[in-house]
């Protein structure tokens, strides 16, 4: 490598230089986030329960969300809204002891017939915080 | 110029989100390298006959605030992120893998600062001391694989867990090892110097081979399940050839200085910023690396 094209930078170009860089990645990793959201994280909702666009004839008892890894618990959030926007009570999330076993949360009083929003969030194993919505619809037999 | 400096600002605002988060991990790695730099030269170099100087006092000073205010950083972005109340932070360390990696790392990084502190202050530094920094250095490296991607790793925790602390031991140790050694030498006899730059210049041979080896294999394994070619158009993969390649040109200088060293000549102090700006690019796409989800699997 020619080195003589270092020798050319003085201390204050190589300080627009960092800038410039830092300037660049900021900008990539920004860009980086639409692309990364379209690729799978590594923590992923694999299964729900009620499912994601699906029509139920009984009243839930509660939401049952399975990951493809060990999620934490204790940074899972559930909440669940119908149709008019206000929150459905919900009781904490827990989750038995066993492997592949799912984060559940309970329905704390009735639920009427109607469509429902379930939003959550999660935490993986390495801090990497992930979330997602989805829609079911109860119809009262 | 008010026209062109106002939309600036809401620019600017608008990428703090985005930008926060690898702004907090990086000054993480400064302190992390500034612990393992000092911890390298006392144990390879003799101690400096004048004692410490400014430069490197200063250097130490500035690893101590990077280690105490990083973790703060971290949590509190952590807390933003989950939307979560300082009043449950307890809960998040006591009960995540996360917040149980987190207390590692602020327990490292509290001691680190205080055994850089003592340097700091003592004109010499003795082998206690010498000891305990290396204990609290390496203890961090191990620490930090608990807040990165190695945390995650299902398949091979204990291997992604060594690899990544022997990428940090010898990342921290090369680059904290040539700021470090840069800064010892400023205000000391010519003939030190030269013993000091040639200790580092022996370690450095070692240790940025390890940096490498073991950064290539952390890439192999966060790769391992990504589907290609689509892993391709991944931000991770891009920003990690981006990594590799900054790698490579401060590979380069480091070669370059070796050879000056071999000559019995100091390397030149334009050369050290030089190799150390592109270190920290290197860092800042690491920063950044450690908070993009790497491509897996369909």
């Amino acid at each position: 490598m020619d080195m003589r094209i270092f020798r050319t930078f003085r201390t204050g170009s190589l300080a627009v230089l960092v800038a410039l860089s830092g300037l660049v990645v900021a900008h990539a990793s920004a860009a980086a986030v639409p692309a990364v959201a379209a690729v799978i994280p590594h923590l992923k909702l694999t299964r729900a329960l009620p499912s994601p666009d699906t029509t139920v004839t009984s009243p839930p008892e509660n939401v049952r969300l399975w990951f493809s890894e060990q999620a934490d618990l204790v940074a899972t959030r559930i909440s669940v809204t119908a149709s008019n926007g206000v929150a459905v009570p919900m009781g904490k999330p827990a989750r038995l002891p066993g492997r592949d076993m799912p984060i559940t949360a309970a329905f704390t009083g009735p639920v009427a017939p109607g469509r429902y929003t379930v939003t959550w969030k999660t935490m993986s194993k390495d801090g990497h915080v992930v979330n997602g919505t989805y829609a079911f619809t109860y119809v009262a037999r | 110029m008010g026209q062109g400096v106002a939309p600036v600002i809401p620019a600017l605002l608008a990428l703090a989100p985005t930008v926060a988060a690898p702004v907090a991990r990086l000054l993480l790695y400064i302190g992390v390298i500034v612990v393992l730099g000092r911890a390298l030269v006392g144990v390879v170099a003799s101690p400096a006959p004048g004692g410490t100087s400014s430069a490197l006092r200063a250097l130490l000073y500035a690893g101590v605030a990077a280690l105490l205010m990083a973790p703060l950083a971290l949590l509190q972005l952590q807390l933003s992120a989950l939307e979560m109340p300082l009043a449950e932070a307890s809960m998040l360390l006591r009960d995540s893998a996360w917040g149980r990696g987190w207390i590692g790392v602020g327990a490292a990084s509290g001691v680190s600062s205080l055994c850089l502190v003592v340097a700091a202050r003592r004109r010499q530094v003795g082998g206690v001391l010498i000891s305990l920094l290396v204990i609290s250095a390496l203890a961090l490296a191990v620490a930090m694989g608990g807040l990165g991607h190695a945390a995650a790793d299902a398949r091979w925790p204990l291997v992604a867990r060594i690899v990544d602390a022997a990428h940090v031991v010898g990342m921290g140790g090369w680059i904290g090892g040539l700021l470090v050694t840069w800064a010892a030498t400023r205000e000391v006899p010519s003939a030190w110097a030269m013993s000091a730059w040639r200790a580092f210049s022996r370690s450095a041979t070692m240790l940025a081979p390890l940096a490498l080896v073991t950064g290539l294999a952390s890439g192999v394994l966060r790769l391992a399940e990504a589907s290609w070619p689509h892993a391709f158009t991944s931000g991770y993969v891009r920003l990690l050839a981006v990594k590799g390649l900054v790698v490579l040109v401060v590979l380069a200088y480091g070669a370059q200085q070796r050879r000056r060293v071999h000559r019995a000549q100091v390397p030149a102090s334009r050369a050290v910023v030089q190799e150390t700006a592109f270190a920290m690019v290197a860092l800042i796409v690491t920063a950044v690396l450690t908070g993009t989800e790497p491509p897996s699997a369909p």
